[in-house]
């Protein structure tokens, strides 16, 4: 199998996933586990957010400065 | 006056470095550190108008060139300000040659939260970021670094020698690092002399084009995706967590973090709105002594919503990116074109990178909708933004 066939497959086996779930939310369905990782760690960070919001609660906003430095 | 803000303050402790690397955005070796009562006046007022937060990103020129008395007095001049427990964050933003054992400990013991900058490779490093006197660095800032409790995130500027050696890059640095930021090449900040905008229409050597940004990026997020243990890459991450969000965390890619967090003080008490933008006037918001940053809350506010109408009655206006770009730097657009309303430079590569997460994401292209309703989905998310913070 190559690289794009790869990459089919893994499309496929991430739509069926979707729709065989469909009450599951999708990020699960992602295929690649270090960008489900992330994708489901930024849900459980909005969910947390939402609910108990706190003031000095922005996470990765410690980081808001973005540019690069000298 | 009610406190509305909860900024990052870069402050940049001295011009001076004891580096000369060959892209430097400020080349400049002035030698004044700021004074210790700048520092307090610049602590004082800062604490006085943050809401609850805020992020002090300790900078340069090479700020430990300040010395660790100047840094064991920043925590308690925060203590003396903080009556009302404003939460304090610190950040060290240094090139780590200096992080000798007695410094690395004591910004540890402090709690202040240290990054650096390694550039790619041992051998892309050595040639790029150097002494003043043209002596390589590599082997000492992995060394200091080694020191560290907790190892730092470093910054990768991506000029034209880093394309096609992102896995080298990415596996050579991994080891040393939480985690790394690859960051986009900002071209000669604002000094006439290496301007590209107005001024002249010569392009800098390191900046690569937008497509090849485009690529580059996809490469290093190619190579993140396939690493068994990945390390946090960056903006990638930030980037997925943008989707997944719908509206971003930082100031590249989000005018409401840009006009109402970003603040930067010069070693002599100037505000100016980014340090990317001093030492323009246009930019400058007043000294410490003139509290500043009172009136700047009410200015921030007019700049924002003329930056977005500007780049959204653009091409901004109907791309299905938008909420997760936002356009981009506007100082980047002033030194490229002379004026704060134009879309990235990088936009093309941007829209290449966004395409290909997307993708794996599962979110399906939407069709570009029309601007009004862009424009009432952004103040929708800005407003609930707003309450997150």
């Amino acid at each position: 199998m190559n690289q794009e066939d790869t990459r089919t497959a893994s499309t496929s086996a991430s739509q069926a996933c979707a729709e065989a779930l469909p009450s599951k939310p999708r990020l699960e369905c992602i295929s690649n586990p270090n960008v489900r990782a992330v994708a489901l760690n930024a849900e459980a960070k909005r969910e947390q957010a939402r609910v108990q919001a706190t003031p000095t609660d922005r996470g990765d906003y410690t980081e808001a400065y973005s540019g690069e430095v000298a | 006056m009610e406190s509305v803000m909860n900024p990052t303050v870069i402050v940049e402790v001295t011009e001076n470095c004891n580096l000369a690397c060959t892209f430097c955005l400020r080349p400049s070796f002035t030698p004044p550190v700021m004074s210790l009562e700048t520092l307090e006046a610049v602590i004082a007022h800062v604490l006085e108008v943050t809401k609850h937060r805020v992020d002090f990103i300790w900078h340069g020129g090479e700020p430990l060139l300040a010395g660790p008395s100047f840094f064991s007095t920043i925590p308690r001049l925060q203590s003396k300000y903080n009556s009302r427990g404003v939460h304090v964050v610190n950040n060290v933003q240094t090139n780590g040659t200096l992080l000798r054992p007695e410094m690395a400990s004591l910004l540890e013991r402090e709690g202040f939260a240290i990054s650096t900058s390694i550039q790619g490779t041992h051998v892309m490093h050595d040639s790029t970021r150097v002494t003043v006197h043209g002596k390589p660095t590599y082997a000492r800032i992995i060394t200091n670094i080694a020191r560290l409790q907790r190892k730092p995130p470093a910054i990768v500027v991506l000029t034209t020698e880093v394309i096609r050696h992102e896995a080298e890059v990415y596996y050579e640095t991994k080891p040393h690092v939480a985690g790394i930021r690859v960051s986009e090449y900002f071209p000669g900040a604002l000094i006439p002399s290496r301007r590209c905008g107005s001024g002249s229409r010569q392009r800098d050597p390191l900046m690569p084009t937008s497509e090849e940004y485009g690529q580059c990026m996809i490469r290093f997020y190619e190579i993140w995706k396939d690493d068994p243990e990945p390390i946090d890459l960056r903006p990638v991450t930030e980037i997925i967590q943008s989707f997944v969000q719908g509206y971003s965390n930082s100031c590249l890619y989000s005018q409401k973090v840009c006009n109402h967090s970003i603040l930067a003080v010069k070693s002599t008490g100037e505000f100016y709105t980014c340090i990317r933008g001093a030492p323009d006037q246009r930019f400058q918001l007043g000294h410490v002594r003139e509290r500043p940053f009172l009136s700047y809350q009410h200015t921030a506010e007019t700049a924002l919503a003329s930056r977005v109408k500007a780049i959204i009655d653009g091409p901004c206006g109907t791309c299905e990116y938008w909420p997760v770009c936002n356009g981009g730097c506007p100082l980047e657009s002033y030194v490229m074109r002379g004026n704060l309303d134009h879309r990235t430079y990088y936009c093309e590569g941007r829209k290449m990178l966004f395409a290909r997460i997307a993708a794996d994401l599962g979110l399906e292209r939407p069709s570009a909708p029309e601007t009004a309703i862009i424009h009432d989905s952004w103040i929708h998310t800005t407003h609930d933004h707003a309450q997150l913070q």
